[in-house]
């Protein structure tokens, strides 16, 4: 296991360089100066030549992208061109934030996701199970930024039970949650009903139930294990998802998380807060896809001996 | 019984994940705070009796050195803790003296300004405020290895600043300590706005021993009527009463200033968590409602602003090098429709670059709104099918401006195509745009907007209209010092420029709204340095 860890975060390494070379050639190709952009209409040839110069960008291309990996190696990322601090700091900050509240997402879609499927799948064509999958495609097609706007003025606004903005409580973390895993937990919901229904016509979980295992077992110890590969595969993409989906949750919820910042960075061509966000966001990718390897591994011995994990 | 215990146990655990973060995430930002922060009290436990909530955009605000930063935010925050030597009334232009005893005295002959500064002005930290800290201060914002973002708003008028601010001197020539309280300024002309540059935001004092590295994140203190608690850069900022202000100490205890985006911020101050919204969007959907709401009508304040919208035609290729061509597209502008009927009454519609009550404002043009006109002088310009041109906006501009002439420059044979690119991309494409829209939110002096007119601004908002006197025209206003004869000269400008060369095409004048709830009172929204001076809050 330790083996086959050290061996995926090795290639970590490999996946850094492709995605910030990629991202350093993609942000000098398309227009847009991010000295010109920071000055606007303060723009003088003098304070342009200047700022050039502090930034390295007067330099030839190969000679900033090697600057970078120098300072990045280093935990360096430099300075922020449109805020003007030190971009570890403002990304570790952002990034925080967006953790917590994608990790709390996280478990709550995944719970309920998990829960929904696993009912509805045990209640196969049901009433019950009709509603919960027509509830299920209601939560894919609502957007997010949507259902952000209608919680706050419905439960901040009008009841005024839980806050409107920010993270400064613990209640003030609900509202968000529960978007985000809105954005999860129908879509998994599905994924598990799919693949309990799969493993529940079996014949070992019949045998188990014909030796007499109740039912509660049979469902949470024979059928949820084996139905869990197909689960933990959508969880590792859901896990990217919810990063992607942080952006509009924290705009509309005035969190100054990752998301918004990354979004910022790029319509600014900030370029050092760009490059950070991506080797930042890289390395979350690559840890999440690991955790779902090993995680394979744990529910299923025969991948586990296959992979050598 | 133990199973679904256990079960229920690992239920409740959980949702408490939920919020048990939100507790330690306040912990951690406390432990943040008082990693990074050498000013950071104790978490506040004394009892705060006035306490003022507000809500907006602090995205842009990862430090608190206004020199650094022009964004309006923070601008507003950093105006609480530091200050400039002179302040100035949005609305009237008034000038009076903040840091001063009195406003300085000037030799003509000389072209010299003494200053005395006011006695028994202290920085937050107790060090007295001196003539060292005031020279210190505006060498910072010529600093040759950091220059102040303000640098270019004030340019060189104080002599040698330029020579400093590229490094060919050690000093600044024109200014000169006498002693604790006296200092000189000399400037390079017989210049009218120059006292201005002592009223900017971002021209603040500082203590002359400042902390570079922490300066505007973990440490900032000035000399005005509010200290700063703590600071969590694009979140949070507190401030507290400075107790030994030199002035009239403040009726609020603590003043707490969160992130939140404007859409966010109306509603919490709707459901009574904020007390103040800086500024509404340019929306007469939004400002009706509050408008004819019966509990927010009385709290909705309307005050000036000056500035304008205009648009900008590049003057460098055809059709809009053509000075008929431009002429023509300014007839097809429907100024009056676009304030009352697209802004619903918020704007006014703007003949000239300055704006109503400012020296020099020529808004006392009829509507030239002539479709016809526009098409005849299009056929005279070698048009007679039309023209068609691109708009460039950005990808946060309000479109509906450029929809609605969109459709209304069709009755004058104008064909417009919008194109949409993000920020960036728009400054890149500075000098190949054929119609850009431009704002300019001023000051109550013409030469403010004079300065729009520059052969430099002209390219940045690419128009590249060039006419070698225009820069020695605008130098030459800064050197009037009567009214009246101030007043001739930029209508002069303004009939030549705008009304002659078509060089922009006013738009409209924007209006300020602002939201102040009921509990609040006497915050003066035109004075960024004496907002919430006598700001009262009620129980």
């Amino acid at each position: 296991m330790i083996n086959y860890i050290i061996s995926r975060l090795s290639q970590t390494i490999i996946v850094l360089i492709g995605v910030t070379l990629i991202t350093f050639l993609m942000v000098n190709i398309v227009p847009g100066d991010p000295v010109k952009t920071m000055l606007g209409m303060r723009y003088t040839e003098e304070m342009a030549q200047k700022l050039n110069e502090k930034y390295g960008y007067d330099q030839p291309l190969p000679q900033q992208y090697l600057n970078f990996v120098k300072g990045a190696v280093k935990g360096d990322f430099g300075e922020s061109i449109s805020k003007k601090v030190d971009v570890v700091d403002l990304l570790s900050n952002s990034l925080k934030v967006t953790l917590k509240l994608a990790i709390r997402a996280f478990i709550v879609g995944t719970f309920f996701g998990v829960l929904i499927g696993v009912l509805a799948a045990v209640f196969h064509n049901s009433i019950f199970d009709r509603l919960l999958m027509t509830t299920s495609i209601f939560g894919i097609s609502i957007p997010p930024f949507w259902l952000a706007i209608i919680l706050q003025i419905v439960f901040g606004l009008y009841l005024r039970i839980l806050p409107i903005s920010g993270i400064r409580s613990p209640a003030s973390f609900v509202l968000p949650t529960i978007t985000l895993a809105l954005g999860v937990a129908p879509f998994l919901s599905r994924v598990t009903r799919a693949s309990v229904l799969e493993v529940i016509s079996e014949d070992y979980i019949r045998t188990a139930r014909a030796k007499g295992v109740r039912e509660f077992w049979v469902i949470t110890k024979h059928v949820l294990k084996n139905a869990s590969i197909s689960v933990v595969t959508v969880l590792g993409l859901l896990i990217k998802a919810l990063l992607g989906g942080a952006i509009l949750v924290e705009s509309v919820f005035s969190i100054p998380g990752y998301g918004k910042l990354a979004v910022e960075a790029v319509l600014m061509r900030d370029i050092p807060v760009i490059q950070a966000c991506v080797v930042y966001g890289a390395v979350i990718f690559v840890l999440a896809n690991l955790l779902v390897d090993i995680g394979y591994g744990l529910l299923d011995p025969r991948i586990r001996i296959a992979k050598g994990v | 019984m133990k199973r679904f215990l256990a079960g229920l146990l690992v239920f409740v655990m959980m949702f408490s994940l939920v919020g048990c973060g939100g507790e330690s995430a306040a912990e951690e930002n406390a432990s943040g705070e008082a990693e990074g922060s050498e000013v950071a009290s104790e978490e506040v436990e004394k009892e705060v009796f006035n306490e003022l909530h507000l809500g907006y955009d602090l995205s842009w605000t990862q430090t608190l050195d206004i020199m650094f930063e022009t964004h309006g935010e923070t601008n507003l925050t950093a105006a609480q803790i530091a200050q400039p030597l002179i302040g100035q009334n949005a609305s009237t232009g008034e000038m009076y003296p903040l840091l001063l005893t009195k406003m300085p005295e000037y030799d003509e002959d000389s072209l010299t300004y003494s200053f005395e500064l006011r006695d028994g002005v202290k920085f937050h930290d107790g060090s007295a405020l001196d003539s060292d800290d005031v020279i210190a201060s505006i060498c910072r914002i010529y600093n040759p290895e950091n220059p102040s973002s303000w640098q270019a708003m004030i340019g060189f008028d104080i002599l040698g600043s330029e020579e400093y601010s590229m490094g060919e001197a050690d000093v600044i020539e024109g200014l000169k300590k006498i002693d604790n309280t006296h200092f000189e300024v000399v400037s390079t002309s017989n210049n009218v706005v120059f006292i201005q540059h002592f009223a900017a935001p971002g021209v603040v004092i500082y203590p002359s021993d400042l902390d570079e590295s922490t300066w505007g994140t973990e440490v900032y203190i000035g000399t005005g009527p509010f200290k700063l608690e703590s600071f969590e850069p694009g979140s949070r900022v507190v401030l507290s009463k400075n107790e030994d202000y030199y002035s009239d100490e403040p009726e609020i205890d603590q003043i707490v200033i969160d992130h939140m985006v404007n859409e966010t911020a109306l509603l919490e101050f709707e459901a009574g968590s904020i007390d103040f919204v800086l500024s509404l969007p340019d929306d007469s959907v939004i400002i009706d409602t509050y408008r004819n709401d019966p509990v927010f009508s009385d709290m909705l304040l309307e005050f000036v602003q000056p500035g304008v919208v205009a648009l900008s035609l590049n003057t460098s290729f055809e059709p809009t090098s053509n000075v008929k061509v431009r002429e023509a597209i300014d007839a097809a502008i429907n100024r009056e429709e676009i304030a009352n009927k697209l802004f619903g009454g918020i704007v006014e519609p703007a003949y000239g670059l300055i704006p109503p009550g400012v020296l020099g404002s020529t808004d006392d043009y009829p509507n030239l709104y002539d479709p016809e006109k526009a098409k005849a002088l299009l056929e005279e310009a070698g048009y007679p099918d039309g023209i068609e041109l691109t708009w460039t906006l950005g990808n946060t501009d309000d479109t509906k401006i450029a929809e609605y002439l969109q459709q209304d420059f069709k009755k004058s044979n104008i064909s417009i195509n919008i194109e949409i690119v993000d920020t960036a991309a728009l400054s890149d494409l500075r000098g190949s745009h054929q119609i850009l829209k431009f704002g300019w939110i001023g000051v109550t002096d013409p030469s403010d907007y004079a300065h729009l007119y520059s052969s430099v601004v002209a390219a940045i908002i690419s128009s590249y209209y060039t006419d070698e006197t225009t820069d020695e025209w605008i130098a030459q206003g800064k050197l009037i010092f009567d009214e009246a004869e101030r007043d001739a000269f930029y209508k002069d400008m303004e009939q030549k420029l705008i009304k002659e060369a078509f060089m922009y095409l006013p738009m409209f004048h924007p209006k300020g709204y602002s939201l102040v709830s009921d509990r609040l009172s006497d915050v003066d929204v035109n004075d960024y340095n004496k907002i919430f001076l006598n700001a009262k809050v009620a129980e």
